[in-house]
């Protein structure tokens, strides 16, 4: 039977240092065309789903 | 002549019986698709059941009463086909690229476990018929009135019974994603956005009453939703792209529900009538209107709406 997980953060991608911190896997981007790609790129890899913080930040996030 | 109306009546009831089980075995879409050899198992299983539902009779009244243990032991084998369908369904589930979740595996393992016990009362009831009244054709006749009875009885109720559907907008606020004023979700990247906005479909149902309201919250209920739309509308999703699973997220206030769903065929009118056609699941439905503390806070709540 499935049983229901919680969601689960896999990695944050920004171009703004300042905002991000912590154990989780950060990708550091050159600008926000760049983070987006990055964001976009990881996605498919950890078939997660891309989320904005608004601040700058992508986090995906698996659920 | 004794001898004869024994043998017949139970002809009768065996012949009747998996006719019925035949009859319905043409499955509904929603039902995952009758393999040949599932349809086999079931029309088989249903041949033992009306034999054990056309031999009671002629049994029990020549008083051959081990027939009833037969028919206990019987039962008991019978639960085995809820065990064998729900096991089925939970092996393809993690293929399913919008999976039907436990509540509706249940639901159409619990299906599957009740027509063959109609196949069983079906059958008894043709061979008593034909037994009684030494009259083979009356039992046939039986035949022609059970079942479309059965069907009748069999038939479930669905979301249009419960509630009503309508079209509505998708819209984003920055990254978050709207049906009219529903929040549905985070969506953060830009791309994914223009997808969703040029190619998804929006919808809401709105419950009829404080009964259905219940049975909506259900996320069983909402899975299967989800589920039957995508297998009817096609889904444009793949296992790398999560952020197109069809969402539905409950509105606090009114307690509607909001649905974005991304389609291969992109048509407003098929979204709404797939959704009207789910079936609601016996596990989610909730009657808090027949209660009398359930009956005060829906008069309340509709006091301050």
């Amino acid at each position: 039977m499935q049983k229901l997980e919680a969601p689960e953060l896999k990695a944050a991608v920004t171009n703004k240092k300042e905002n991000v911190n912590g154990a989780i896997p950060i990708f550091l981007a050159k600008d926000e065309e760049n983070a987006e790609e990055i964001a976009e790129k990881l996605g498919k890899i950890l078939q997660g789903v891309v989320h904005s913080l608004e601040n700058g930040v992508y986090v995906i996030v698996k659920h | 002549m004794n001898e004869g109306i024994e043998l017949t009546a139970m002809l009768a009831g065996i012949l009747v019986g998996t006719v019925t089980r035949g009859v319905m075995l043409r499955s509904d879409y929603r039902i995952y698709p009758s393999y040949p050899h599932g349809a086999i198992t079931h029309l088989s299983l249903g041949l033992v059941a009306s034999f054990l539902g056309g031999v009671a009779v002629p049994a029990l009244v020549s008083q051959e009463y081990t027939a009833a243990t037969f028919l206990a032991l019987a039962a008991q084998q019978f639960r085995e086909i809820r065990d064998m369908e729900r096991r089925t369904l939970t092996e393809i589930e993690a293929s399913e690229m919008v999976p039907r979740g436990p509540e509706y595996i249940e639901a159409i393992a619990r299906i599957f476990e009740a027509r063959n016990y109609l196949a069983i009362l079906v059958a008894l009831f043709s061979s008593g018929v034909v037994y009684f009244t030494e009259n083979i054709f009356l039992g046939v006749l039986g035949f022609f009135f059970i079942v479309p009875a059965s069907k009748i009885f069999m038939k479930g109720r669905k979301i249009k019974d419960i509630a009503t559907v309508k079209s509505a907008q998708i819209n984003f606020r920055a990254s978050d994603l709207y049906v009219d004023n529903i929040f549905l979700m985070n969506i953060g990247h830009p791309e994914h956005r223009e997808i969703i906005r040029n190619k998804g479909l929006g919808a809401i149902i709105k419950p009829k009453d404080e009964n259905a309201s219940a049975t909506l919250t259900n996320k069983g209920q909402r899975l299967a939703i989800s589920h039957d739309c995508a297998s009817m509308l096609g889904i444009y999703k793949d296992v790398d792209t999560p952020q197109f699973t069809p969402l539905i997220r409950r509105d606090l206030k009114s307690g509607d529900l909001g649905m974005v769903i991304v389609p291969i065929a992109k048509d407003k009118e098929s979204l709404l009538e797939a959704i009207l056609y789910v079936p609601v699941l016996e596990s989610s439905i909730k009657k808090p209107l027949s209660s009398r503390a359930g009956r005060k806070a829906a008069k309340k709540s509709s006091h301050m709406k």
